[in-house]
């Protein structure tokens, strides 16, 4: 486990109980608002909706996508390219920018760059 | 007879001390960079969402009957005759929007600020893997309250019952465990 107090000095440190615990509680108690908020706000209907045929917010772009196509096939192959894009993104970045020519791209690209 | 009490006492003794140091190391006396940014609570409030969904999907296998016919009768049970059950049923069913919005936001944050770099790669792989399971859960779950509305599901509604019960949350443990394990591992990132 890290030990974030290695290199500072008190004052930029900050007990994690009770400040971050009480941070994480508020937010956990936002969280809880907005979901009975949402619960009291979307309409219940009597009768169930017909699923597949509502898209979710987060589903639209891949439902545009299977309009254009009309290829279910397709569809899912394009589908899981994007997760495995997704996935494997930090190692793609690396490969994108590895430059033969300049020794420092070799090197892994850290999160901050004097790291 | 009083030497194994004594042995008995002296163990929980330790035993509480060993706690009793667990606790103090990680959240009494625990020590965190100040000026942690409110949106580095993304992550966790996505956590907070997944309890919130197991809990209430707890609630709802009690009445939830995974058959072609029943499924949607019990749907239709739970939220007009079970005492609360509406409102289960509607956190259960809302809840994923939220969480999958929390999730979204958790990563593009983590995208634009560059932290899935290295030495973070793996807890970007672990979390991708989070988002694709929680959409798929999402699709299982839906498909779970169609029942008999789609013929081509609706013999299958007792598999897709144990995979959105059992299968993918077990996988999802197992890549939290790793998620977490490895934020523990390398420390949160902090801006200089
Ligand atoms: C169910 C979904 C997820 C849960 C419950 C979760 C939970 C968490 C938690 C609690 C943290 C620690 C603090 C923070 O919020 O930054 C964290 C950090 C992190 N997560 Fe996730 N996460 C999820 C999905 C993802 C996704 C989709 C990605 C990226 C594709 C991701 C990448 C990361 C990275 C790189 C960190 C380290 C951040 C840092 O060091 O500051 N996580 N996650
Ligand atoms: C990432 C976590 C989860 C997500 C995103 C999710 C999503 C969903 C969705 C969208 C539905 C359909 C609700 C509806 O429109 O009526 C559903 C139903 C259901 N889920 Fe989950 N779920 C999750 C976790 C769980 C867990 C952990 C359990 C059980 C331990 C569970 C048990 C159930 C049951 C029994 C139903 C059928 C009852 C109903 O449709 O109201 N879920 N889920």
């Amino acid at each position: 486990m890290k030990d974030y107090t290695q290199g500072r000095t008190p004052e930029m440190l900050e007990p994690f109980f009770p400040n971050e615990m009480f941070r994480y509680i508020i937010v956990s108690c936002f969280l809880l608002v907005v979901e009975c908020i949402a619960v009291f706000f979307l309409p219940l209907p009597f009768s169930l909706i017909e699923k597949p045929a509502s898209v979710p917010w987060f589903g639209l772009p891949f439902y545009e996508l299977h309009k254009y196509l009309q290829n279910d096939f397709l569809l899912i192959v394009i589908m899981v390219f994007c997760a495995l894009f997704l996935v494997s993104w930090p190692f793609l970045e690396n490969a994108l920018r590895y430059n033969p020519k300049d020794k420092l791209s070799l090197k892994r690209i850290p999160a901050k760059m004097n790291e | 007879m009083d030497d194994t009490k004594n042995e008995f006492n002296k163990s929980m003794g330790e035993e509480s001390s060993f706690l009793k140091e667990i606790v103090e190391k990680n959240i009494t006396r625990k020590l965190i960079p100040k000026g942690m940014s409110w949106f580095g609570c993304m992550g966790g409030i996505s956590l907070v969402a997944f309890l919130v969904q197991t809990i209430t999907g707890i609630f709802l296998m009690f009445y939830f009957i995974p058959g072609t016919k029943e499924a949607v009768a019990s749907i239709q049970h739970i939220t007009h005759h079970v005492p609360f059950g509406w409102f289960i049923q509607r956190i259960h069913a809302v809840g994923p929007h939220i969480m999958i919005g929390m999730v979204i936001g958790h990563m593009v944050r983590i995208f634009f600020k560059g932290i899935y770099r290295h030495p973070r790669e793996l807890h970007w792989v672990s979390g991708s893997c989070l988002f694709i399971l929680t959409l798929l859960m999402y699709y299982t779950g839906n498909l779970l309250s169609v029942g008999n509305m789609h013929e081509l599901f609706a013999t299958r509604v007792s598999y897709l019952y144990a995979v959105h019960v059992a299968v993918i949350p077990a996988i999802i443990g197992l890549f939290m465990g790793m998620h977490f394990f490895m934020i523990r591992k390398t420390g949160i990132y902090e801006p200089l």
